[in-house]
């Protein structure tokens, strides 16, 4: 219990209170660029926390992320462009809303609904922590292997980007982290006789080179150069539903709250396949399903529940067994990792203060978003508004300031340059990028811990010594080949073939419509508030 | 087509990297004193033969995908050609880009961070198309420049190459 209060009295000195308050601004601000993903807008932060202690950079980053999941709302809403890809879903009704007057209350719902879902989502996972950490104290280092193989099979399957594409960047990710010393022998390894990789990559360059530089580069590859938008046409302010309103909307809040928080805990999913999951499922239990698409305050409700509950739900197997649920996660896993907090049993014996503020930090960031969140409506159109050429200088500017800041030496801002044009290329030919970064973060877990349990065997039997290993091995294999066991099924493979001719279509209709969303110069469908 | 013949030297690439990697790794030393029965070698060499085997099926899935859309009739491969066109953008601007950045760490210790960082802002600036507002593009890389040494070197006391005129 005192760890509860430890944490509760640190979280309440004045400078960490600011550090929320500036972390809920940022995430709020910073979601509304397009290309500001959630794993972005947190890599930006990597090298300020360095100059922080634990907990100060938790709360910061706490706060960032649940201010970019409401943040995100705001253009999606305004201008039909999400900030984030977790807000994606908020468009499909959001913006119909605006059109039709609607646009205060859709903020105001998006905002509240946000705010309940998280608070609801923090209280499910603290008590699905809680019984999870005890169960982690019985795991030797075979289970702790066993699991994170698991959790890499989930991705390779989950990413969106198939499975040959993620496994790849997966592996990208572990390799990067074998460079360097090896932890047991101390021999160099793939340093090809340089000084500076003797140290193996820093995280941090590494991480803001493949998210920030990756996504910058798209954005110099894109020739449209602003969204310029008509500052006296979107002149509204955010309207808090009312108690009967809430009321009305309690069943799709709570759909919303479920799928976010079981997506989340799942682990490669991410906030947009939350959200477009519960909008999807809100419509088939909606008594009007005919309104979604067209300005259901339903979907908007569905989609901003589910990508608030998601943050604390995707904290739960990144915290316990290290596996983090998505980019955004695995960022936040990297952050923790330059603090040297490892999360796993580690985290639960030696640092459960930190994840008493992350939980306590995670609640207290909605009272400050809900009172920042109608005022920054307005700068954060603004920003969108910007030529892209000075938002993308100053993020330039922050990054290698950063990532020299971070290592003090200028091959760092060289390996920022090198990872961006890998990040590039993922995000060109559509490689995961989240799937490279848990791959970096679980890299020296996975290795020391197979290594380690290999040291205690005798044989090759040993693997499957343990039942929880020797179950989670099995999950893995099937992660892995169900899909491709599916495809072989006769009924199946007759249906893909229908779908195909109708798929292809869609595909470049879809990616088109994202190409529109993320650069489109908007303004005309913008229409005044009635 | 053009999409499908990146993808496919994408595929080339990724090989080449795994055999690369294959070959780095076989030449890591494994010192006497090997306290664990894996050795520093034998897991970045299984990491790399998976990476090759995934970047293989990766290569022969596009080069049937390019012999595939060659058999194409032509008029598919004219609208085809439609969406390539869409699809491709400028590449100079983000090469252009990794070469200021590059540049940047040649001479930001020899000329000091804020006119370094004030350069490389304002070429980003004229690489990202502003022309007719370059003189904002200057202040306001100049300001930035300002800000960020201010905030990183003052304020976090991160220690900012200098250059001759102590800025």
């Amino acid at each position: 219990m005192s760890d509860v209060a430890y944490a509760l009295s640190e979280l309440i000195q004045p400078f960490t209170l600011l550090l929320l308050v500036i972390g809920a601004i940022w995430g709020i601000v910073s979601s509304a660029i397009p290309g500001m993903s959630t794993a972005v807008g947190l890599a930006l932060l990597l090298p300020l926390t360095f100059t922080l202690t634990p907990i100060e950079s938790v709360v910061l980053l706490a706060a960032t992320w649940s201010g970019m999941e409401y943040g995100g709302a705001i253009p999606a809403i305004l201008i039909n462009t999400p900030g984030s890809p977790a807000s994606a879903a908020t468009t499909l009704d959001g913006h119909a809303l605006f059109k039709q007057g609607q646009g205060g209350k859709a903020l105001g719902a998006a905002l509240v609904w946000g705010l309940i879902a998280q608070f609801v989502s923090v209280i499910v996972c603290t008590i699905l922590i809680i019984p999870l950490s005890r169960a982690l104290l019985q795991f030797g280092p075979l289970e702790i292997f066993a699991v994170a193989i698991f959790g890499l099979t989930i991705v390779t399957s989950f990413g969106g980007s198939g499975m040959v594409k993620a496994g790849l960047s997966l592996l990208f990710g572990l390799l990067v982290a074998t460079v360097g010393f090896d932890p047991f022998s101390g021999t160099a390894r793939l340093t090809f006789g340089s000084f500076d990789l003797e140290e193996g990559f820093g995280i941090v360059p590494v991480l803001i080179g493949l998210f920030a530089i990756g996504e910058l580069l798209i954005q110099a590859s894109r020739r449209t150069n602003t969204a310029r938008i008509d500052m006296k046409k979107v002149n509204l302010s955010a309207k808090l539903p009312s108690l009967k309103e809430l009321n009305a909307m309690k069943k799709t809040g709570a759909i919303g709250t479920a799928i976010g928080i079981v997506v989340g805990i799942m682990p490669g999913a991410g906030g947009m396949a939350a959200s477009y999951a519960a909008w999807n499922e809100a419509r088939r239990w909606s008594k009007e399903p005919e309104k979604f698409g067209k300005g259901s305050m339903e979907g908007v409700v569905a989609s901003e529940s589910a990508n608030n509950a998601n943050i604390p739900g995707s904290i739960v197997p990144m915290l316990t067994f290290g596996v983090p649920g998505d980019a955004a996660a695995a960022v936040f896993m990297g952050a923790l990792l330059i603090q040297g907090i490892r999360p796993g049993s580690e985290l639960f014996s030696q640092n459960v203060d930190i994840l008493w503020t992350l939980l306590f930090a995670l609640i207290l960031a909605n009272p400050v978003i809900l009172g920042l969140g109608m005022a920054l409506i307005k700068p954060a159109i603004r920003l969108v508004s910007l030529p892209k050429a000075y938002v993308q200088a100053g993020i330039l500017g922050l990054v290698v300031t950063g990532a020299y800041a971070a290592g003090n030496s200028g091959f760092d801002i060289l390996i920022v340059a090198g990872m961006g044009v890998v990040g590039w290329a993922m995000l060109r030919f559509g490689f995961s990028a989240g799937a490279a970064t848990l791959g970096l973060v679980l890299g020296e877990l996975l290795e020391s811990n197979l290594r380690r349990a290999l040291t205690l065997s005798d044989g090759f039997g040993f693997f499957f010594s343990s039942p929880i290993a020797t179950t989670m091995f099995a999950l893995a294999l099937l992660t892995l080949f169900a899909p491709l066991l599916g495809r072989l099924l006769p009924h199946n493979r007759r249906r893909r073939a229908a779908e195909r001719a109708t798929t292809a279509e869609e595909i470049i209709g879809a990616q088109e419509e994202a190409m529109e969303g993320t650069d489109r110069t908007v303004g005309t469908d913008a229409e005044p508030k009635a | 087509m053009r999409e499908t013949m990146r993808e496919l030297g994408l595929a080339v690439v990724l090989t080449a990297f795994a055999v690369f990697g294959l070959f780095a790794s076989a030449a890591i030393k494994v010192g006497v004193a090997v306290v664990d029965p894996l050795g520093p070698a034998r897991y970045p060499q299984l990491l790399f033969a998976l990476f090759l085997a995934l970047s293989l099926v990766y290569l022969i899935r596009q080069i049937i995908k390019f012999v595939r859309e060659r058999r194409m009739p032509v008029a598919e491969v004219a609208a085809d050609a439609e969406v390539d066109a869409e699809a491709s953008v400028s590449v100079a601007r983000p090469i252009a880009v990794v070469a200021a950045l590059v540049g940047y760490v040649l001479v930001f210790e020899i000329i000091g961070y804020v006119v370094a960082t004030t350069l490389l802002l304002f070429v980003v600036h004229i690489i990202f198309g502003i022309r007719k507002k370059w003189w904002l593009a200057a202040i306001v890389s100049l300001a930035a420049a300002v800000l960020l040494k201010l905030f990183f070197g003052e304020l976090l006391l991160v220690p900012l190459p200098t250059g001759p005129w102590l800025f």
